[in-house]
């Protein structure tokens, strides 16, 4: 069907028609009924780890020129933009091959020992797009206590039960660092990998390996739960955390300070810098979802983290 | 002592299974169209299942739909804050792209859908699909119903404006 929408009648009309993919209701039932303890998003898990990975191996590739962030020196401590079109494509061409295998790799990354680590070749993608397409996996580390965070990472940022006032601390997450390999190293392991799925005709070569490093990559926390609630999101060096939202940023000054602001998304993003470290930074909150939102109570958090 | 604990757990299960009977497949397609991915809204409505099943008020809850529901907007808008938080990929190419190979073959509503934010595709749903009165609206998003009935006249003049542009492909 592709006429014209002429009305909001007629847009009506045709949301009410507009065929849903049907879901299997029978497979969740049993899922349900049997499950007692709460699961965490398994593809989320695979997705944010893949992008995590992806946005590592781009940083220093794509060419930045949308916007910057510059410290109380004037100096710049970050910027970032747009990956192209045909970059994008690839990227969505990888994750649409993943998400075919996306069960049997989750279930494989749940069951993984903390401090292990996944590598996920898939040969489709390989032969397309190699190195590229391989991404390396941990189990992210679900925590309910902020003193499980690092203390050093912790108190580089001040992070505590009430940072957010009087939204306290629920749980969060936290992703380390995978120990780092020489780019021969990586290719010679990848070409193994592949040529044990060809040798066995798999569509996919998985290996479990290694130790993650004691390193925190990222922490993702949320405080207060549903509609009042604030996430936090955390990431150590150079990553950038990118969004299509990008253009819509307003830039905040505080104090010297730049802050990315997004109305839309009620988000800020800036960076703090501690010594030689850098931490990006996103606070979202959808706290003020039914009034005039404003960047006031995003930045009163930022500057906890920042003093 | 153990007797009665399996007897509550029992009716517990009795009761969720009547849930998901009633309602599984209305909150599958709510939550796929804030989504807007099958495979999303899968994994969410599982999610806020578990989540009605754990939750302590499944056995006192005397409007079972508006609770639901209410569970799972915030359920998807959480969704949809953290990937735009961790997917780099851009939100807007991704799903558009989706839509078009496996969401309908009405073009022209996906693109005006796609223009809409997860929040505004939300209540659309539950004014147009589910024929919600606003009062029930209200509930869900947890505001009032004159706030219920006002956002959703912007949404749809907002949708207006995209059919007037006949943009929805700018």
């Amino acid at each position: 069907m592709t006429n014209k929408i002429k009305s909001f009648q007629e847009f009506e009309n045709r949301l009410k028609q507009a065929a849903i993919p049907q879901s299997s209701t029978a497979m969740y039932r049993i899922r349900i009924t049997k499950e007692k303890k709460p699961f965490y998003t398994r593809l989320s898990v695979v997705m944010i780890l893949c992008s995590l990975f992806i946005t590592a191996s781009i940083a220093t590739a794509m060419e930045l020129r949308s916007w910057s962030i510059f410290n109380k020196e004037g100096k710049e401590v970050l910027s970032a933009g747009y990956m192209d079109v045909q970059e994008a494509e690839m990227y969505e061409d990888i994750r649409k091959m993943y998400m075919r295998y996306k069960n049997e790799i989750e279930e494989l990354t749940q069951t993984l020992p903390n401090g292990k680590f996944v590598t996920v070749l898939l040969v489709e993608a390989y032969e397309k797009y190699g190195l590229t397409s391989v991404y390396s996996s941990s189990k992210e580390h679900q925590i309910d206590q902020i003193t499980q965070i690092p203390q050093m990472f912790r108190e580089d940022l001040h992070l505590t039960d009430d940072l957010v006032g009087e939204n306290s601390f629920v749980s969060g997450s936290i992703h380390y660092n995978l120990p780092e390999r020489t780019i021969e190293e990586i290719e010679r392991a990848h070409e193994e990998m592949y040529r044990t799925a060809k040798q066995d005709n798999a569509p996919y070569s998985i290996r479990v390996e290694g130790e993650e490093t004691p390193d925190v990559n990222g922490v993702y926390l949320t405080y207060g739960k549903e509609t009042d609630s604030v996430h936090i999101t955390i990431s150590e060096g150079t990553k950038m955390l990118l969004s299509s939202k990008v253009v819509n940023y307003q830039v905040i000054k505080d104090n010297g300070v730049e802050f990315l602001y997004d109305k839309e998304s009620q988000r800020i993003d800036f960076v703090k810098e501690v010594g030689d470290k850098k931490y990006v930074i996103a606070i979202n909150g959808w706290k003020l979802m039914n009034e005039e939102p404003t960047p006031e109570p995003l930045l009163a958090v930022a500057r906890k983290m920042l003093n | 002592m153990q007797i009665m604990e399996e007897n509550i757990e029992e009716t517990r299960e009795e009761r969720m299974s009547y849930l998901i009977n009633e309602y599984y497949q209305r909150i599958y397609v709510y939550c796929f169209h804030i989504l807007r991915n099958q495979q999303d809204a899968e994994d969410a409505v599982q999610e806020v299942f578990i989540k009605a099943f754990q939750n302590n008020k499944l056995m006192t809850i005397d409007y079972y739909s508006a609770w639901l529901y209410k569970i799972a907007y915030h359920h998807c808008l959480n969704k949809v804050k953290r990937r735009s938080f961790f997917q780099l990929v851009t939100f807007d190419t991704r799903h558009h792209r989706n839509v078009a190979h496996t969401v309908s073959d009405d073009l022209e509503l996906e693109e005006i859908m796609c223009k809409l934010k997860a929040k505004e595709r939300a209540l659309l749903l539950l004014r147009i699909i589910e024929d919600k009165d606003f009062a029930e609206i209200a509930l869900i998003l947890n505001i009032t119903p004159a706030t219920a009935r006002k956002r959703f006249e912007r949404v749809k003049e907002k949708v207006q404006a995209l059919i007037e542009r006949g943009g929805h492909n700018d």
